[in-house]
C-alpha cells in the first residue's frame, strides 16, 4: 500500500455521520441549562407585570411587598434610575423612531405582560407570594391594537413623543411600475394577512446574575441564543467596561429566534445583583414566556401583480403594514421583520418594475422579534399566491409559469429593486430537480384521472431562495452597533496534545459542538475526540455576537479558511494561537465589486504540518492580538497543495473532493441589502 | 410562610430525609432541594412533559405533584439510567437514532419511554406515539425519538427475558 493509497483511505471527517459529541451529558441529566446552575445563597426575582395593554401609572404602593417574608428588595423603574441607563435599539435609517429599552416600565405600560415590579426574594416563592401584595395603579389610555387603525390620523400614540405609531416607514422602488400597471393585460391582486406567533422553545427563558464586588463585574447566565450582544447591551446599560461583563449561554434549551434578543430580565437581574451584591436568578415560566417573549410575524400585505399576455411578469407593487408590537426590538429595530418582507418579495423572479412599500406600526402587543424565517415566510407565501393565481387566469402551468419568470443562470449577477443581488444561483435547474423528483408530469397525469373520477388531488408548486448567514452590511449600513457578518475561532493545543476551539456562536439544539470539532478536526488532521468545542461565552471570543439566521456554520464554520501556513509556522512557537478573521473586501484579493456583502466559501487547504505533540512541547507562550474586526468576508479561491499527515508522515496529494467543500448546503446565493 | 412537613423519599435508590413546605412542588424539591437538575421544568402545568420521573415504577409529572406527597415514596429521575460512557440501551439509542436536538425534553422522554414497553406491547408505531403524546419536543424530532425506542423494543422482543 502506498502513502498515497493510505491517504484516500482515511475517511473524511466533515460529512461523516458522528454521534453527536454534546448527546452523552444531555441523556444522562448532566446538561447545564441555566436554571440548573446552583449558586449559594441566590436570590430569586418575580416580576409584575403590566394587565393593561396601554395605561399610564399613576402610583404604587410596594411597603407590604418589602416587608413580606423572605423579600430582601423590590425594584420599580424609579427605583432602577441610576443604575441602568436606557437602550436604543440604535440605526439611521431615514423615518426609523427609536423608542427606548428599559428594564421595567417607566411611566406609563405598552403590552400586557411588560414587567413593572421586580420583587426579588429568598425564593422563588416568596417572590411570587409578594407580588400579590402589590398595587399599581393604572390610568387606562386608549387601546392601540389594529395596526391600520393605529396608522389613521388622531389614533392614539403609545409613543406621544414620537407623534406617530410608525416606527419605520421604507419604500424600495424600480423602473415604472404604474405604467407597467397601466399597460398590463392580466393583473392579478389581494390582501394577505400573517397572524403573530410565539416562538415557544420548550426551556423557558432564565438568566442569572453573578456579581463579583471585588472587580466591579457580572457574570451573566442566559438562555440566550445572542450572548455576545447580550454582554455588550449589560455593559452599556450599567455603564461597565466591556471586560466586566461576561455572559455565558451554557445548554440552551431550543430559541427559534425567541431567545435571539436582548430582554429587559437580563438587564435586570444584573442591575439587582450588583445593587444587591449577591447571585439574582429569574427564571421565566411558561406564562410568562407566552405573553412577553418576542413574538413573529404579523403582517398584513396587500399586493398585486402585473403580466403580459404570456405570463412574463411585468411589475409588482405591495403596501406592507407590519404590527412590530410595543417597540423596537433590542438591537434588530422594528424594522428586523416587516422591512424584510418588501425586501423579499420579489424572490427569485425577474421583475424589472416593483414598488414596494412597508411601514412598521407600534401597537399594544408584546415586541415583535426574530421568528424562524424572518420575513421570508410571508413574502414566499404572498409572491408565490399571486404567481398561482396569475397562473390560473392565464391558464399556464403552475411549474410553466415560474420557468418563465425565475432569474436565469445567464442573467446574473441579477439585482432585486431591494438590494439583494443574486450572484449565483440554480433556480431553474432547482425547478427542473424538483419537478423531476416527483414525476411532475405523471403527477399532473395522475391528477386530471383523479379529477375525472371525480376526486380532488391537488398540486403544490413554490419557489424560493433561502439565505444564510447574513453579512455585516445588513447591520452596518443603517448603523446598528452589532457586526453580523463576522465570526473569529480560537483555537487552542494544550500539553496533552488536546484541543480546545473556541467559537463566539451559542449552538442552541444545532448540534454545533460536533459539527464544529469536525470542522477542526479535520482542518488540523486530528481526532474528533481531540477537540473540545467551547462556545456560548462573551469571554471566549471578541466581537461575537451569537448564533441566529441560520449563520453559525456559514460564518463560523467558514473559518476552516484558515491561514494555514501561519497556523503551522507559530505551532512552532506558541502554544496559544489565534486564527485571525478572513481578511476585509478592501485586501489585495478583493471579491468582486458587485458582490459587496460576504460571499463565503470556504475552501481545505492544507500545508505541513509537524504532529500535535510537537506542538504541544514547543516554546514559552506568546499571547497574539486579534486584528480589529473587518466588516466583511471576502471569498476566497480554493488552493491546493501536498500536505504532510502529521501521523503518518507521508506527503499527501490533493484531491478534487478534499479541495473545496461548500460551508452550508442551502447557500444559492450571496447577498447584500443596500 | 408555613410550616414545614418532613418526608421521607427515596430517590434512585437513595433515602432522602427532608422538612419541605406543604407547598413545594416535587420538580422543585428534585431539582433545587437534592440538586438533581437532570428533570427538567418546562411548563409547570403538566402539559411538556419534560418534568416526567418514575413514582413507583409508574410515569408522572414531577410539576404537578408536592413534594409532600411523595413522602413515603420510591423516585427514579434520569440520573438513574446508565452513565456517560455506559449509557443504557434506551440512551444508547437516543444516542444512535439522533433523537435529541436541543436535549431538554429528552430527560421527560427517557423517562416515559423507560415506563412505556413494560406496561404496553408497542406492537406498532403509533403505538410508540401514543404513548409519546404526553411529551413535547420543540425541536420536533419525533421522527428520531420514535426510531430510537422503536430499536430498543426491537431489541427487548429479540432478547426476550434479558431485560426486565
Amino acid at each position: 500500500m502506498n502513502d498515497t493509497t493510505e491517504i484516500h483511505a482515511r475517511p473524511k471527517i466533515v460529512g461523516a455521520r458522528i454521534k453527536r459529541t454534546e448527546d452523552p451529558r444531555l441523556l444522562t441529566g448532566l446538561g447545564s441549562f441555566t436554571d440548573d446552575r446552583q449558586v449559594p445563597r441566590v436570590l430569586h426575582v418575580a416580576f409584575r407585570r403590566s394587565d393593561q395593554p396601554h395605561a399610564r401609572i399613576r402610583a404604587g404602593d410596594c411597603a407590604a411587598a418589602r416587608a413580606a417574608p423572605g423579600v430582601v428588595a423590590v425594584f420599580t423603574a424609579t427605583d432602577l434610575e441610576g443604575l441602568v441607563k436606557p437602550l436604543v435599539a440604535a440605526s439611521r435609517m431615514k423615518n426609523y423612531r427609536a423608542t427606548p429599552f428599559l428594564p421595567l416600565a417607566r411611566g406609563k405600560v405598552r403590552y400586557v405582560g411588560e414587567p413593572v415590579v421586580g420583587v426579588v426574594a429568598g425564593s422563588r416563592y416568596q417572590a411570587e407570594d409578594a407580588l400579590e401584595l402589590l398595587t399599581i395603579d393604572y390610568e387606562p389610555l386608549p387601546l392601540v391594537i389594529d395596526p391600520e387603525a393605529a396608522v389613521r390620523p388622531g389614533a392614539p400614540l403609545l409613543y406621544e413623543e414620537a407623534g406617530t405609531n410608525v416606527l419605520v416607514a421604507r419604500e424600495f422602488k424600480r423602473g415604472d411600475p404604474d405604467g407597467a400597471f397601466a399597460a398590463a393585460p392580466v393583473r392579478v391582486q389581494g390582501r394577505f394577512r400573517m397572524h403573530r406567533k410565539t416562538p415557544v422553545a420548550i426551556e423557558p427563558r432564565a438568566c442569572l446574575a453573578e456579581y463579583d464586588a471585588g472587580r466591579d463585574a457580572l457574570t451573566l447566565h442566559s438562555a440566550t441564543q445572542v450572548p455576545g450582544i447580550v454582554a455588550d447591551a449589560v455593559a452599556a446599560a450599567l455603564d461597565l467596561p466591556g471586560s466586566h461583563v461576561r455572559v455565558i449561554a451554557p445548554d440552551v434549551g431550543g430559541g427559534f429566534g425567541g431567545k435571539g434578543s436582548l430582554y429587559p430580565e437580563e438587564i435586570f437581574v444584573c442591575a439587582a445583583a450588583r445593587q444587591l451584591g449577591r447571585a439574582v436568578k429569574w427564571t421565566s415560566d411558561r406564562m410568562e414566556d407566552l405573553i412577553a417573549n418576542s413574538q413573529g410575524f404579523d403582517e398584513i400585505v396587500d399586493a398585486e401583480l402585473a403580466l403580459d399576455a404570456d405570463g412574463h411578469v411585468t411589475a409588482l407593487r405591495a403596501d406592507v403594514i407590519g404590527d412590530v408590537g410595543s417597540g423596537s426590538i433590542y438591537p434588530w429595530t422594528a424594522a428586523l421583520e416587516p422591512v424584510q418582507v418588501v425586501s423579499f418579495l420579489p424572490g427569485p423572479y425577474r421583475i424589472a418594475n416593483y414598488h414596494g412599500r412597508v411601514r412598521g406600526v407600534a401597537t399594544s402587543k408584546a415586541p415583535l422579534g426574530p421568528y424562524r424565517g424572518v420575513g421570508r415566510p410571508i413574502s414566499t407565501f404572498v409572491m408565490e399566491r399571486l404567481i398561482d393565481m396569475a397562473a390560473v387566469k392565464l391558464g399556464l402551468d403552475a411549474k410553466a409559469i415560474r420557468l418563465k419568470n425565475l432569474v436565469a443562470a445567464s442573467e446574473l449577477p441579477y439585482k432585486v429593486a431591494s438590494g439583494i443581488v443574486w450572484d449565483q444561483s440554480g433556480f431553474h435547474e432547482c425547478l427542473h430537480a424538483a419537478c423531476g423528483a416527483i414525476g411532475y408530469d405523471a403527477l399532473r397525469a395522475r391528477q386530471q384521472a383523479a379529477r375525472a373520477a371525480g376526486r380532488w388531488v391537488g398540486i403544490g408548486v413554490a419557489c424560493y431562495a433561502e439565505l444564510t448567514g447574513i453579512g455585516s452590511r445588513i447591520s452596518v449600513a443603517p448603523g446598528m452597533p452589532i457586526n453580523t457578518g463576522t465570526e473569529t475561532a480560537i483555537v487552542r493545543i494544550d500539553a496533552t496534545g488536546a484541543v480546545t476551539a473556541a467559537f463566539g456562536i451559542a449552538s442552541h439544539g444545532q448540534g454545533l459542538e460536533t459539527t464544529l470539532a469536525q470542522v477542526v478536526a479535520e482542518h488540523l488532521g486530528v481526532r474528533v475526540e481531540d477537540v473540545s468545542v467551547v462556545q456560548g461565552d462573551s469571554a471566549l471570543i471578541a466581537g461575537s455576537t451569537g448564533t441566529y439566521a441560520s449563520r453559525s456554520m456559514v460564518l463560523a464554520g467558514a473559518r476552516r479558511r484558515w491561514p494555514r501556513r501561519r497556523c503551522a509556522k507559530r505551532f512552532s512557537t506558541p502554544r496559544r494561537i489565534c486564527l485571525k478573521r478572513l481578511p476585509p473586501i478592501s485586501s489585495p484579493k478583493p471579491a468582486p465589486s458587485r458582490l459587496p456583502a460576504p460571499t463565503v466559501r470556504s475552501a481545505s487547504v492544507r500545508s505541513p504540518a509537524p504532529s500535535i505533540r510537537k506542538w504541544a512541547g514547543c516554546r514559552r507562550t506568546r499571547a497574539m492580538s486579534l486584528p480589529p474586526p473587518g466588516p466583511t468576508i471576502r471569498c476566497l479561491a480554493p488552493r491546493r497543495r501536498p500536505r504532510i499527515s502529521p501521523r503518518s508522515r507521508s506527503i499527501r496529494r490533493p484531491t478534487k473532493s478534499a479541495s473545496r467543500i461548500s460551508p452550508s448546503p442551502r447557500i444559492a446565493a450571496s447577498w447584500s441589502i443596500r | 410562610m408555613s410550616k414545614t412537613r418532613d418526608i421521607t423519599v427515596t430517590v434512585n435508590g437513595t433515602v432522602h430525609e427532608a422538612a419541605v413546605e406543604p407547598r413545594l412542588l416535587l420538580a422543585d424539591f428534585l431539582r433545587h432541594t437534592l440538586g438533581l437538575t437532570g428533570t427538567h421544568v418546562g411548563c409547570e402545568h403538566g402539559v411538556c412533559g419534560a418534568c416526567t420521573i418514575l413514582l413507583d415504577g409508574d410515569s408522572a409529572r414531577s410539576c404537578l405533584m408536592f413534594a409532600v406527597q411523595a413522602d413515603g415514596r420510591r423516585i427514579e429521575t434520569v440520573e438513574s439510567l446508565g452513565r456517560i460512557g455506559k449509557l443504557n440501551a434506551l440512551q444508547e439509542a437516543f444516542h444512535e437514532h439522533h433523537a435529541l436536538q436541543c436535549g431538554f425534553c429528552t430527560p421527560g422522554m427517557l423517562m416515559t419511554a423507560t415506563d412505556l414497553p413494560k406496561k404496553y406491547p408497542l406492537a406498532s408505531d403509533d403505538d410508540i406515539r401514543k404513548g409519546l403524546s404526553g411529551n413535547l419536543c420543540r425541536c420536533t424530532g419525533y421522527q428520531h425519538i420514535v426510531k430510537a425506542i422503536r430499536a430498543v423494543v426491537g431489541k427487548a422482543k429479540d432478547a426476550s427475558g434479558d431485560t426486565s
